[in-house]
């Protein structure tokens, strides 16, 4: 076949596809949904979950449920039958349930199985029956296989990030934050628990806003009470002081604009958590002058944080021993 | 090459209320830094900019009414941005050209789904009054342009990816191979060969379905 030949033979065969004689046709569509869709892609550009990725969800869902399992925890088994469901809303960026990603700003009815995570940049918040609201901070992951209904007992295990709750404590239910390191029980609180995944292993932070919590450790108990935080950091192999970010290379807090949530939840938190657990373990060590610099820091740049009052106190607290060392 | 808007079909939903709509309407660049900061009018204004050749392109392809037709739109659109705030951003030269080739991909996308769910048949029934108004009054040649249009839909979605993209964008779309090279992330010689082998693809099969009539 000549090369005319072949051309003419292709043309004809693509002749139905390049006909444009035909107007094309107006068609009803729902344009503001297709840019609401759009605005939220591109805030959370990745792909929505493949067949293959919802498997693989399914099998971290089994490993969660595994560990969970082996942790040989016995609050809240017997209320599985009765389970009620959640509501969450994807406040910014991409969260994602079990069940794939979840549209910002469009509340969503889920079961409390699986686990629910926020990315880098995100924020979700969700509520349980019984008035328990839960806050994810970015790039949180917690598992709500042992979330309960109103009834009973029911606990939220923390795997990484931030989360900050709220709940009214009522004497026939409890509520428990589960970290690899403690067991935060609240007593009619708000608080707000975070797991740092850390070099030397996952550091649990807890710090109480309102009312009180029983954090309980492999050291005991400690009860905390209204601005009164507690860290599982352990005092030996940890990084100096002198590891923390300089304080001219550290994140300004973000505009009030983007303060949409509640006052206390600093996007900074990891540095915050890093710069007082640096000044505890310096001080523990007995490096005052450190420990003072870490501390000085984190009230210096972050006079809102949470842990603010933790730190001016723990500034008092060893400056008054650097005055005794004089 | 020009795939902008058709004449036939005007964009759908200009607003009044949209700021940046008409006079005085932000550039392509204005565009895409109001669509990476996630802003809601650079997204109204990228759909009604885009919606034109989007539709012209699934029309094109798909030829036919079925009921998933937004969620095509909405699924053009959602790869559109994708790409937009993605890394590959850079490659996109013409917006409009650009958008049509995404569209083109959707479109192909659904030939496969609609054959692999079996479906195939059931839309094109779908299909046959509009193929009764483009061939007029005689019986036999609706027929046979409808078997046209079938055997073609099927051989794009049976072929190479690749290949079929590359046939469908240079013969059908009018882009140039230079273009397709800089859309689908590859050298213009690659381009070529896709273009040619999708060529060679559909003679084979052009051939095997002669041989195969009574």
């Amino acid at each position: 076949m000549s090369q005319p030949e072949r051309r003419q033979e292709l043309d004809e065969l693509l002749a139905p596809l390049s006909d444009d004689s035909e107007p094309v046709p107006r068609r009803p569509l729902n344009r503001e949904q297709i840019v609401s869709r759009m605005v939220e892609v591109s805030l959370a550009p990745e792909p929505r979950f493949s067949q293959r990725a919802r498997m693989g969800g399914g099998l971290a869902l089994a490993a969660t449920l595994a560990l969970a399992a082996w942790g040989g925890s016995s609050w809240w088994r017997g209320h599985a039958g009765s389970r009620n469901g959640i509501e969450v809303v994807a406040l910014r960026g991409q969260v994602t349930s079990v069940e794939g990603p979840l549209g910002v700003g469009k509340p969503v009815h889920l079961s409390a199985t699986g686990t629910l995570e926020t990315s880098k940049g995100a924020e979700a918040r969700f509520t349980a029956p019984g008035g328990l609201s839960v806050e994810l901070l970015e790039d949180t992951k917690v598992s709500l296989a042992d979330l309960g209904g109103a009834q009973g007992s029911s606990a939220l295990r923390l795997e990484r990030g931030r989360v900050r709750c709220s709940i009214q404590h009522l004497p026939e239910r409890q509520f428990v934050v589960v970290t690899p390191s403690a067991r935060v029980v609240d007593v009619g609180t708000v608080f707000s628990v975070s797991v740092d995944p850390g070099r030397a292993g996952p550091t649990t932070l807890v710090h109480v806003e309102e009312g009180a919590v029983l954090v309980e450790h492999a050291g005991g108990q400690a009860r905390l009470g209204a601005a009164q935080s507690w860290s599982s950091a352990a005092p030996a192999p940890a990084p100096a002081v002198e590891a923390a970010p300089p304080v001219d290379t550290l994140p300004e807090p973000l505009p009030s604009a983007h303060r949409d949530l509640a006052k206390h939840r600093p996007p900074t938190l990891a540095i915050e958590t890093e710069l007082l657990q640096n000044g505890l373990r310096s001080e523990q060590r007995g490096e005052l002058q450190a420990a003072a610099k870490a501390f000085e820091t984190l009230v210096a740049r972050y006079p809102s944080s949470p842990l603010a009052p933790d730190a001016k106190l723990a500034l008092s607290r060893v400056r008054s021993r650097l005055e005794s060392a004089k | 090459v020009n795939v902008g808007a058709p004449k036939s079909l005007p964009a759908p939903g200009a607003e009044a209320s949209d700021p940046v709509v008409g006079e005085g309407a932000p550039s392509e660049a204005q565009l895409l830094t109001g669509v990476l900061a996630g802003e809601r009018w650079a997204h109204a204004v990228l759909f009604d900019r885009l919606y034109p050749v989007v539709a012209r392109t699934l029309h094109k392809v798909l030829r036919d009414k079925s009921g998933d037709y937004e969620d095509l739109v909405q699924v053009s659109f959602e790869r559109i941005v994708r790409t937009l705030v993605g890394e590959k951003r850079t490659q996109v030269l013409s917006l409009s050209a650009w958008a049509g080739s995404i569209a083109a991909h959707v479109a192909l996308d659904a030939l496969r789904g609609r054959m692999r769910e079996r479906r195939f048949f059931e839309r094109d029934v779908a299909a046959a009054p509009r193929l009764e108004r483009v061939a007029g009054a005689n019986l036999e040649r609706q027929l046979e342009a409808r078997q046209k249009l079938e055997w073609l839909q099927k051989a794009l979605a049976n072929m190479n990816a690749d290949q079929a993209e590359t046939v469908l964008l240079h013969d059908v779309l009018g882009h140039g191979l230079n273009e397709i090279a800089a859309m689908m992330g590859v050298t213009a010689a690659a381009a070529q060969r896709r273009l040619s082998r999708g060529h060679q693809e559909l003679l084979r099969r052009a051939a095997v379905r002669d041989k195969e009539r009574p």
